[in-house]
């Protein structure tokens, strides 16, 4: 169990990845362009770090044509939503002890 | 910046995130102040110069020696002008920030005004034109109390409260039809100036 949550730790302690699991929380999709400008990154950093998500289940991707372009829409996953809020769990349980 | 952050700031981060993805915080005080001077500019004009002041439902606006499409005209400039200036505003406001003006977040907010705002605009022109003129200045402030009451959710929370108090003002203005267009003067005006002061101090001046 404890080792369960250190590898969840070990993919959202990443303050890129924790914004991008953050936004997808609160938004039902979001494409690769409205990511890059809320975390202000690069296209290859982004891609790094969602393609980390994916492989582990916490962000889906759904490709469409929007106009005849390729657009990929990113959303988080039940197992994403599941870890996540395990994850923000832990963080507030972690502060109030050391209160 | 190291890439990990300690807990405090990781909950930090989270919040900031989640508020940043889904709200656009930076409507403008200032705007808000300017539409209250045009707005009553507006009704100063309306009812001075164009002797519009309607004292029951049906208005029969042409029979008194006046041009209906005058206060149509001067509606909608004090609309598109009102509007035109908010977007302006806040796009500078957004770029000063450092984000970009025109943002998934001001598109889904605008969406969210826009809706119940065009509907209720459809809605005081076909009862115009079947004669129920006096039905513009409540209606109008009606919709855009529930167009407002819409987009806070996708911005300042603030934003509720001026919603509420437009929406009730109309309802005021549709029970006392004859004072309608000085209730109008009083939302549109007064509480702009007043709530765009508000936000100004609050939010704008110190940036």
């Amino acid at each position: 169990m404890k080792s369960q949550l250190q590898k969840i730790q070990k993919v959202f302690e990443n303050r890129i990845r924790l914004g991008i699991m953050s936004a997808l929380s609160v938004n039902e999709t979001l494409d690769f362009n409205a990511l890059k400008e809320l975390l202000e990154l690069t296209d290859g950093n982004l891609a790094t770090h969602l393609k980390t998500l994916q492989k582990h289940k916490y962000v889906e991707t759904k490709k469409q044509f929007i106009d005849n372009k390729p657009n990929t829409q990113y959303s988080i996953t039940l197992l994403g939503k599941k870890d996540f809020s395990d994850h923000i769990a832990a963080l507030e349980k972690l502060l109030q002890q050391l209160k | 910046m190291s890439n990990h952050l300690p807990p405090d700031q990781q909950i930090k981060a989270i919040h900031e995130m989640m508020e940043r993805s889904t709200r656009f915080l930076h409507i403008s005080g200032m705007a808000g102040i300017l539409a209250g001077i045009i707005a009553i500019a507006a009704s100063w004009i309306a009812i001075n110069s164009f002797a519009f002041q309607p004292d029951r439902y049906t208005y029969h606006y042409t029979a008194m020696g006046g041009n209906q499409w005058n206060i149509v005209y001067l509606g909608l400039s004090t609309l598109v002008l009102s509007f035109g200036l908010g977007l302006v505003l806040a796009r500078r406001n957004a770029y000063k920030k450092g984000s970009p003006g025109w943002s998934p977040t001001a598109r889904r907010m605008l969406t969210y005004f826009a809706t119940p705002l065009l509907t209720g605009g459809l809605v005081i022109f076909l009862f115009w034109l079947k004669g129920f003129v006096a039905f513009a200045a409540p209606l109008s402030l009606i919709f855009y109390g529930l167009a407002l009451l819409h987009a806070s959710h996708f911005t300042l929370t603030d934003i509720r409260y001026l919603g509420l108090i437009e929406l009730f003002l109309g309802l005021v203005a549709l029970y006392w039809i004859q004072h309608s267009l000085l209730i109008w003067a009083v939302g549109f005006g007064m509480v702009h100036i007043v709530y765009g002061l508000y936000i100004y101090l609050r939010y704008e001046r110190n940036s």
